[in-house]
């Protein structure tokens, strides 16, 4: 009995248990919460009366945020995301300056966390899918957006964001409101054109700051540049200054190497010195000491002898001297009896030959008057025979005179005749100075030249007969006027060079007969008129012998 | 559910101009909400940044709002 006792207290308990497991599970099932990021949305019984707002019933549930309790099969349950939604919008729109654009912006929205918002949205969105949604808000967002671009600018959609959400607060409010959304955020991402009209509009500013990158790079090189040049500048500097104070320390070690070095050779050379010097004093001591004994050996005896041979030699000499005066002595003496001697004989032939000379000319005298004589009788005799000749001559030219008064022209020619050779010589000789008489028209030239010749001496003889034409005129006047007694006496005048002449000559050969005289003085044979010269010569021949 | 949010106080997160409607950040349930605002007085300028005080709702998520300075004056 008590197992069965027992067994029926299991069974209860069991059943109790299940029960309670049952009840537990149906409390679960009909429990439902909500997340925080959704609503619950209880739609059924006893759902009406919950939320009375100011605007009457709404006819279901919502819960946010905590449990409800769900009876199964009675009231039905949908959750509401609250969470939000992203969508992207890209529309082709025309700018206030109807420039066109595309535009691509993103609306961030969510249901609204007051009732009402979420009634909206409930009333239109429950159970459909996020899709759906997105789409919808797409399509209202895209109209609005177009709007609001066609009323701002280009530079204001990109840069005023208060402006841009006032009008999508002012536009897009009320269509929100009715569906329960809140926009969260709603930005224009990308603002592009296909008439690079944004590009464009950044294009100064790009090129004013590239032109800004482009100067701060250059001016940044150039300083660059200039800091290494001068740093360069102050390496080369610095090198130099290096090298030159290396090259005078080298310089200072080669002098002192080199000082060193000739150290050796001069203390060396300097010892030579020192050495040559005392041997040079030997030597100079040693050519005292032999000069000295040459002093000894050789010069005094050489001074002995010297004074020796000058004695000697003047000893010589005055013995000479005094025999060279005695033999002078001697010839003097004998000169002068010989002069005496020759003096005596000399005046012996000469009065001998003043004796003959006298004779001679005694002789001469006699003969050279018995020639005079004769000379004088044959001179008058000539001059006789010349004054009868001129007095014929003359009355030949008186006559001439006479008859050339009468005919000019026959004595002028005659005189031309006289005196043609010349005549033609002189025109001839103007041809002296040719060298060589080229004639071109052969033998008829030569004649022709000859002729010309020939004429030209006949025009000579013309211009010479003009000439002489006023000369015979007045000859002629003056033979007019002398015509009575003194003609004859202008032939006599022209006569009278003749007389002169012929008494030159006479003369001239006289006195060439005395030149001859003198130049043979030396001879006095042949002196016969002057006898004293000729004894002249004879005593000085005499006194020179 | 606007009228939950009359008496409270909010911050302007867009300035509020006449003929245009602004923009005020209000505590709702430890949350902050953005609701639409209109000034109580029709031609008033509210700038951005300024406490406003919720005085009224026009139904929906628009409500009216006045400057709390003003306010402090009229009391």
């Amino acid at each position: 009995m008590i197992d069965v006792a027992t067994t029926v207290l299991v069974i209860a308990i069991a059943v109790v248990v299940l029960i309670v497991v049952g009840i537990f599970i149906l409390f679960r099932k009909a429990w439902r919460i909500a997340e925080p990021d959704e609503a619950l949305i209880i739609s059924g019984f006893r759902s009406s009366g919950s939320f009375e707002g100011p605007n009457g019933n709404m006819g279901f549930r919502i819960v946010t945020g905590r449990g409800a309790f769900v009876l199964p099969g009675v009231t039905k349950v949908r959750t509401l995301s609250l969470e939000a939604h992203e969508s992207e919008i890209t529309v082709p729109c025309v700018s206030q300056q109807k420039i066109r654009l595309d535009l691509r912006g993103v609306v961030v929205y969510k249901v609204g966390d007051d009732y009402r918002s979420i009634a909206n949205a409930a009333r239109r969105f429950l159970d459909r899918p996020a899709v759906e949604l997105e789409s919808k808000v797409q399509n209202v967002f895209v109209g609005h957006l177009r709007a609001i671009a066609g009323s701002m600018t280009v530079e204001e959609m990109i840069s005023d964001q208060d402006k841009f959400a006032q009008q999508v607060r002012d536009r897009c409010s009320q269509e929100m409101e009715s569906f329960g959304l809140v926009i969260d955020s709603f930005q224009i991402q990308a603002a592009t054109s296909p008439s690079n009209y944004i590009e464009n509009l950044a294009v100064p500013h790009q090129a004013e700051v590239e032109q800004h990158a482009r100067i701060a790079r250059a001016i940044a090189d150039r300083e660059a540049v200039a800091q290494e040049q001068s740093s360069a500048a102050q390496i080369a500097a610095s090198m130099r200054d290096t090298e030159i104070k290396k090259a005078g320390f080298q310089a200072e070690i080669d002098q002192a190497t080199q000082f060193a070095q000739q150290q050796g050779p001069l203390a060396e050379a300097k010892a030579r010195q020192a050495v040559v010097g005392e041997e040079t004093r030997v030597a100079e001591l040693q050519a005292q000491q032999k000069e000295q004994q040459l002093q000894v050996d050789v010069r005094k005896p050489a001074d002995a002898e010297a004074y020796r041979q000058t004695t000697l030699a003047t000893a010589n000499r005055d013995a000479r001297i005094r025999q060279a005066e005695a033999e002078a002595q001697e010839v003097r003496l004998h000169a002068e009896a010989l002069a005496a001697q020759t003096k005596v004989q000399a005046q012996a032939a000469a009065a001998a030959l003043t004796m003959q000379a006298e004779a001679q000319a005694g002789a001469t005298r006699l003969t050279g008057q018995a020639e005079a004589d004769a000379t004088r009788a044959k001179g008058m005799a000539e001059a006789d025979a010349i004054r009868a000749r001129m007095e014929a001559e003359a009355a030949g030219i008186e006559r001439r005179a006479a008859a050339l008064s009468q005919n000019q022209e026959a004595v002028i020619a005659q005189q031309i005749a006289e005196n043609l050779p010349e005549i033609v010589r002189a025109a001839a000789s103007s041809f002296d100075h040719v060298g060589t008489f080229t004639v071109l028209n052969g033998a008829e030239g030569v004649t022709g030249a000859l002729a010309q010749v020939i004429q030209q001496a006949g025009a000579l003889a013309g211009m010479a007969r003009e000439s002489l034409m006023p000369m015979a005129a007045g000859a002629n006047g003056r033979g007019a006027v002398h015509s009575n007694g003194t003609r004859p006496a202008d032939p006599v005048k022209t006569a009278t060079p003749v007389g002169p002449d012929l008494a030159e000559a006479r003369a001239g050969r006289g006195r060439r007969h005395s030149i001859e005289g003198t130049s043979a003085a030396g001879q006095p044979a042949t002196a016969t008129d002057r006898p004293a010269p000729a004894a002249e010569p004879a005593s000085d021949g005499g006194a020179s012998a | 559910m606007a009228l939950d949010v009359v008496g409270k106080l909010g911050r302007v997160t867009a300035a509020i101009t006449p003929g245009h409607l602004g923009e005020v950040l209000i505590e709702v349930r430890q949350g902050t909400e953005r609701f639409l605002a209109r000034s109580s007085d029709a031609g008033a300028t509210i700038p951005q940044h300024a406490q406003v005080i919720v005085v009224g709702s026009l139904g929906g998520r628009t409500v009216e709002v006045e400057p709390t300075d003003t306010l402090r004056l009229n009391s």
